[in-house]
C-alpha cells in the first residue's frame, strides 16, 4: 500500500523526513484506482468538513487530484479564508504541472486554458472584507462588554468566531467560542458552545479536546430533559432536540474514540446514534457513521454483540442501508462466509483510504477483522486443515501460518499448528499445570517484590537518600570513574 | 610520632574505651601522621602494644594508607593490616569506623591501580566480617569488595555478601549521601550479571533506580541501562517501572538511556536484522558505556526466545523453517544445533527427527507431582512465609514506635470524629 516511488509535491511533505515510519505512515500511502464517485461523495458536507477532506483526497489521490482542489477552490471562494485559498491554488498548479498526460484524470484533462489563474483582485477584495468585518464584530463585542449584557456578549464571542471559522483560523475560533463559556446563562447555551467548540476541535483534529467537551455536555443533565420534550412538539425543533443533540455527541466522541484507537469504543458510540437526527454535514455524514461504526464493531465486537448490538439494531440497519457494501461485509462476516467478506473488504479499501479520519486506521482495523475471522472460523474445530482455511481467507498456507502463530502468541487461539501434515491442532490447556506455574511466578514474584519494599523501608528509616545536584555532582564523580573502570 | 603515641596513652583507657576528644582529635593525628615517613610509622606501630591502645594502630595504619610512599610496601603492608584486622578486639574496631573505611577504600584505590586487585579480597571480607554487626548490614566497605571482585575477574567471592537481604545499615551509611548504597547495588547486579545469576542482577539492579531519590544519580542510570539489557536477557521483557520508584527518576531515566530503550524496543519485534541495525546504530554509546557484552547476549537471547515462541505454536516444523522463522544466518544446521543445545538445557522440549528434517515440539514434561518439585515449591513457601513474617515484624516495630503514634494521632485529631476509632486500629 504504501507507494514508495510517490513523489510527493506538496511543500508539506517534502519536510518529513522519510525514516519515521510511525508519523508518516498515514502521509505516505497512495491511491491510484479509486471507485468513489466525488461529486456525491462531497456533497454530503459543508463548511470546513468539505475542504478538510477535499484536502484529504487531492494529497493522496493522484487521479483525483486536480477535480477534488477544483472543488475545494470553488468551495473557498464563498468564504473569507485567503490563506487556504492561495494554498489551494498553489497545489493545483503543481498538480497540473506534474500530471504528464491530459488524458489521466479520465478524459477531461487539463489544457493551457484551464490552468488556473490567481484571483488577485478576489483576494483583496476578502482581505478587505474580512478584515472590515472583524473590526466590526469587534468593535460590537466591545460595545456589549461594556454594557455587560451576557447574551449579547456571548452572541458577540460567538459571531466572531464564526468569522474565525469562515476565515480559516481554526486557533482564534477555538479561542472565542469557548470565551463564550463564561457568559452562558442557560443549559441549552452550555451545549450550544459545547457544540461549537466540539466542531472546532474536530477540525483541529484536537481529540482530548474533543471528548472533554462531549462529557461536559453530557453532564448537562438539564438541556438534554429540555430537548427530549422538545423533540416530541415538532419538526421545527429538531436541530434543537435533545435526540439530534446527543446523535451529534455520540459522533464526535466516536470519532475521538476511533482517532484514539479505541475501537471498540468508537463502534458503541457510533451505534448510539439515531438515523433521523443525524444531519450534521459540517461534521460528518450518515454514511461515515455507517462506515466508521460497521468496521469498528465488526473488529472489536463478538459474534453475540455484533448480532445484537448490529446486526438487528434498528436505528444502525438504516445507516447501513445507506452503505450496501459495509452491510453486506458485515452479514457474510456473520454468516461465515469470510472469503466473500474479506474480498469485499478488499474493495473498499481504495475509498476507505480516501476517508481523512478513517485513513490511518484501515490497516488496523482489516487486521484485526481477519484476525477475528481467524478465531472465529477455528472456535468449533479441534483440528482444521490448514490448505482448506486458506483458502476460505484468500491467503497462502505460509502467511496463513504467520497470522495464526501471531495469534496463537497473543492467546487469542488456543491452538498449535502441525506444521508437517498443515493441521491446525486446538491445544488441550492442561489446567493444574498453568496453575501451577503461574503460582509459582506469582510466588517468586512477591518474594522479590517483598524484599525490594523492605529494602526500600530500611533505606527511608536510615534516611538515604540521593541528594541535590552539586554535592552530588562531587561525589558522583569518583565513583562514577572508578564504575567505568570495569564492566563486562 | 611520639606525640601521638602518648595522646594515645592519655585519650585511651586502659580497658580501651577512648575519649570523645581523642575520637575527634584522630583524623587531624592521621593526617599529619600521614605526611611522615614509612620507617617512622613502622616503628611507631611497633612501640604500641598494648592491645588496648589497638585504635592507635588502627590511626597508624590509616596513616600509612593515606601515605604517599604506600606503593613501595604494599605487601608487608597488606599483612599488617590483615594481622591487624584478624588480631583486634571488635568493639575497638566500631570506634572510629571512618579510618577503618578510609583504609578499605585506599587499599581498594592502589590495588586497582596496580592490577592486583586479589591481594585485598580476603582482607576487605575480614574487614567486613570484623565490622557489621549482623549478616544483613550493609557497610561502606561492601562495594569496595565487590570492585575488588570484578576487577579481579572473581565474582564468586563476592557472593556470600550478596545472598543476605540487606535491612540494615552500618552508621557511617545513615543519613549520608549513599554514593557507597548505589555502588554496592551496581556492582552487585554486575557480580550476578557476571555470573549468569540473572534474576539476582534484575533485582539489584531494579534496588538502585528505587533509592530514594530527590535527584537522578549517574549510577542509577547505568544501573537502569543494565537493568534493561539484563531484563531482556532473562525474561525477554521490558522491565515495568516500579510504583515505588521515584517519579522523577522515571521521568529522567527513559529520555537518558535512549539507546537501550530502543535497544528493547526492537528486541520485542523479534526481528533479528532489526536488533542488530539497532545495535549498530547505537554502538558508540554501546561501546562507551562498555556495555557490549551484555548486548551480545541480548542478542543472543533473542534467537533463543524466538524459538521458544515457535515451541509454544507449533507441533511439528521442519528445521529449514525453524531457521528461516527465527531468521539464522546458518539455515537448518544451524537451527539443529541450535535447537539441540536448548534441548539439552532443558529450555525447551523437543524432538529432532534427522530422517525428514523435522522438529516435533513436545509439551513440558514437568507434571508437578515429584518430590523435587515438591521441595522446591516447599522452599519457596518457606522463604515466602519468612519474608512475611519479617514484614508483620516491622509493621508491629512501626505500630509501637512512640513517634508514629503521636503523628497519627495529631492527624487524627485534626479529622475530628474518627481519633478514637483510629487509635483502636492502630
Amino acid at each position: 500500500m504504501p507507494g514508495s516511488d510517490y513523489n510527493p509535491v506538496e511543500p508539506m511533505q517534502v519536510d518529513l523526513p522519510p525514516e519515521e515510519n510511525d508519523n508518516t505512515e498515514e502521509e505516505t500511502f497512495i491511491v491510484e484506482n479509486p471507485t468513489l464517485d466525488l461529486d456525491s461523495y462531497i456533497n454530503n458536507y459543508s463548511g470546513m468538513a468539505r475542504l478538510l477532506r477535499l484536502l484529504h483526497i487531492a494529497d493522496h489521490c493522484p487521479p483525483l487530484r486536480i477535480e477534488a482542489l477544483k472543488m475545494a477552490i470553488n468551495h473557498v471562494q464563498n468564504t473569507f479564508n485567503v490563506p487556504m485559498y492561495q494554498q489551494l491554488h498553489k497545489k493545483l498548479r503543481d498538480a497540473i504541472a506534474t500530471v504528464p498526460l491530459p488524458d489521466v484524470t479520465g478524459g477531461n484533462g487539463p489544457t493551457a486554458a484551464d490552468l488556473p489563474q490567481l484571483d488577485l483582485q478576489w483576494i483583496e477584495q476578502k482581505s478587505k472584507k474580512a478584515s472590515l468585518k472583524l473590526e466590526k464584530l469587534d468593535g460590537d463585542l466591545k460595545n456589549y462588554k461594556s454594557n455587560s449584557i451576557k447574551e449579547s456578549i456571548r452572541r458577540g464571542h460567538d459571531d466572531l468566531a464564526e468569522h474565525y471559522l469562515d476565515a480559516g483560523d481554526l486557533t482564534n475560533a477555538l479561542k472565542c467560542f469557548s470565551r463564550a463559556r463564561d457568559y452562558c446563562t442557560s443549559a441549552k447555551h452550555v451545549i450550544n458552545m459545547c457544540l461549537n467548540v466540539i466542531k472546532v476541535s474536530i477540525y483541529l483534529q484536537n481529540w482530548t479536546h474533543v471528548l472533554n467537551f462531549v462529557a461536559k455536555a453530557e453532564n448537562t443533565p438539564d438541556a438534554m430533559e429540555v430537548g427530549k420534550t422538545g423533540s416530541g412538539s415538532g419538526a421545527a425543533s429538531a436541530k434543537e432536540s435533545g435526540v439530534y443533540i446527543a446523535t451529534k455527541l455520540r459522533c464526535a466522541a466516536g470519532l475521538a474514540e476511533l482517532a484514539g484507537k479505541k475501537y471498540k469504543q468508537a463502534a458503541k458510540c457510533f451505534l448510539q446514534a439515531n438515523f433521523d437526527h443525524c444531519d450534521f454535514s459540517d461534521m460528518i455524514s450518515p454514511n461515515n457513521v455507517a462506515i466508521y461504526g460497521g468496521l469498528c464493531a465488526l473488529a472489536t465486537f463478538d459474534r453475540e454483540e455484533l448480532q445484537k448490538n448490529v446486526i438487528s439494531s434498528n436505528s444502525f440497519k438504516l445507516f447501513l442501508e445507506l452503505e450496501p457494501q459495509v452491510r453486506d461485509v458485515i452479514f457474510k462476516f456473520y454468516e461465515s462466509k469470510y472469503a466473500t467478506c474479506l474480498r469485499l473488504l478488499d474493495d473498499m479499501r481504495d475509498n476507505l483510504l480516501l476517508d481523512m479520519y478513517l485513513a490511518p486506521h484501515v490497516r488496523t482495523l482489516y487486521a484485526q477483522i481477519r484476525s477475528r475471522g481467524l478465531i472465529q472460523y477455528f472456535s468449533p474445530y479441534a483440528s482444521a486443515d490448514l490448505n482448506r482455511m486458506a483458502d476460505s481467507f484468500n491467503t497462502t498456507v505460509s502467511a496463513l501460518e504467520n497470522e495464526l502463530m501471531q495469534l496463537i502468541l497473543d492467546g487469542q487461539i488456543q491452538a498449535r499448528i502441525d506444521s508437517h501434515n498443515k493441521i491446525l491442532f486446538s491445544k488441550n490447556v492442561d489446567q493444574r499445570s498453568v496453575t501451577f506455574e503461574k503460582s509459582l511466578r506469582m510466588g517468586e514474584e512477591y518474594e522479590r517484590k517483598t524484599k525490594l519494599m523492605i529494602l526500600r523501608a530500611a533505606m527511608i528509616r536510615a534516611q538515604i537518600q540521593v541528594k541535590n545536584p552539586q554535592r552530588e555532582n562531587q561525589n558522583e564523580t569518583p565513583g562514577n570513574s572508578n564504575a567505568r573502570g570495569h564492566r563486562d | 610520632m611520639e606525640l601521638f603515641i602518648s595522646a594515645a596513652r592519655l585519650g585511651i583507657s586502659p580497658q580501651g574505651v577512648p575519649s570523645k576528644e581523642y575520637l575527634d582529635n584522630l583524623p587531624k593525628y592521621v593526617e599529619t601522621l600521614s605526611r611522615q615517613s614509612w620507617a617512622n610509622l613502622d616503628a611507631g606501630q611497633n612501640q604500641i602494644t598494648e592491645r588496648t591502645q589497638a585504635l592507635a594502630v588502627l590511626g597508624i595504619i590509616a596513616a600509612k594508607s593515606k601515605s604517599t610512599d604506600l606503593g613501595n610496601h604494599v605487601d608487608t603492608f597488606l599483612t599488617q593490616v590483615y594481622t591487624f584486622l584478624t588480631t583486634v578486639e571488635v568493639p575497638q574496631l566500631r570506634h572510629c569506623p571512618s579510618l577503618l573505611i578510609d583504609i578499605c577504600q585506599n587499599v581498594t584505590d592502589s590495588l586497582v591501580r596496580r592490577g592486583t586487585p586479589m591481594l585485598g579480597i580476603n582482607i576487605l571480607v575480614t574487614a567486613i566480617r570484623q565490622y557489621q554487626t549482623n549478616d544483613r548490614q550493609l557497610t561502606s566497605i561492601h562495594p569496595n569488595l565487590l570492585e575488588l571482585c570484578l576487577a579481579a575477574s572473581v565474582p564468586k567471592a563476592a557472593l556470600p555478601f550478596l545472598t543476605n537481604d540487606i535491612d540494615d545499615f552500618s552508621p557511617e551509611i545513615k543519613g549520608t549521601d549513599c554514593k557507597n548504597l548505589l555502588l554496592f547495588f551496581y556492582y552487585g547486579g554486575m557480580v550476578c550479571a557476571a555470573l549468569k545469576k540473572f534474576k539476582e542482577a534484575i533485582y539489584f539492579f531494579e534496588a538502585a533506580i528505587q533509592v530514594p531519590a530527590s535527584t537522578l544519580s549517574h549510577i542509577m542510570l547505568e544501573s537502569y541501562k543494565k537493568l534493561i539489557l539484563v531484563s531482556l536477557i532473562h525474561t525477554g521483557e521490558i522491565p515495568q517501572s516500579h510504583k515505588c520508584a521515584n517519579q522523577i527518576v522515571n521521568r529522567v531515566l527513559k529520555p537518558n538511556a535512549n539507546a537501550y530503550t530502543d535497544l528493547a524496543a526492537s528486541f520485542v519485534t523479534f526481528n533479528p536484522t532489526d536488533l542488530s541495525l539497532v545495535i549498530n546504530r547505537h554502538h558508540d554509546t554501546i561501546n562507551r558505556d562498555k556495555n557490549y557484552g551484555l548486548v551480545k547476549q541480548v542478542k543472543a537471547a533473542q534467537t533463543k526466545l524466538s524459538i521458544l515462541r515457535l515451541t509454544k505454536t507449533f507441533l511439528t516444523l521442519s528445521l529449514a523453517d525453524v531457521a528461516s522463522r527465527v531468521q539464522l544466518s546458518g539455515g537448518a544446521q544451524q537451527a539443529e544445533s541450535m535447537v539441540l543445545s536448548m534441548i539439552q538445557d532443558g529450555e525447551i522440549y523437543a524432538k529432532i527427527n534427522q530422517k525428514d528434517g523435522m522438529v516435533v515440539f513436545l509439551d513440558n514434561k514437568e507434571k508437578y507431582d515429584g518430590p523435587i518439585m515438591m521441595q522446591k515449591i516447599e522452599n519457596q513457601i518457606i522463604r515466602c512465609i519468612d519474608l512475611n513474617r519479617r514484614l508483620e515484624s516491622m509493621n508491629d516495630n512501626l505500630a509501637t514506635n512512640p513517634d508514629y503514634i503521636s503523628k497519627v494521632l495529631c492527624a487524627s485529631e485534626d479529622e475530628g470524629i474518627s481519633s478514637s476509632k483510629q487509635l483502636f486500629s492502630v
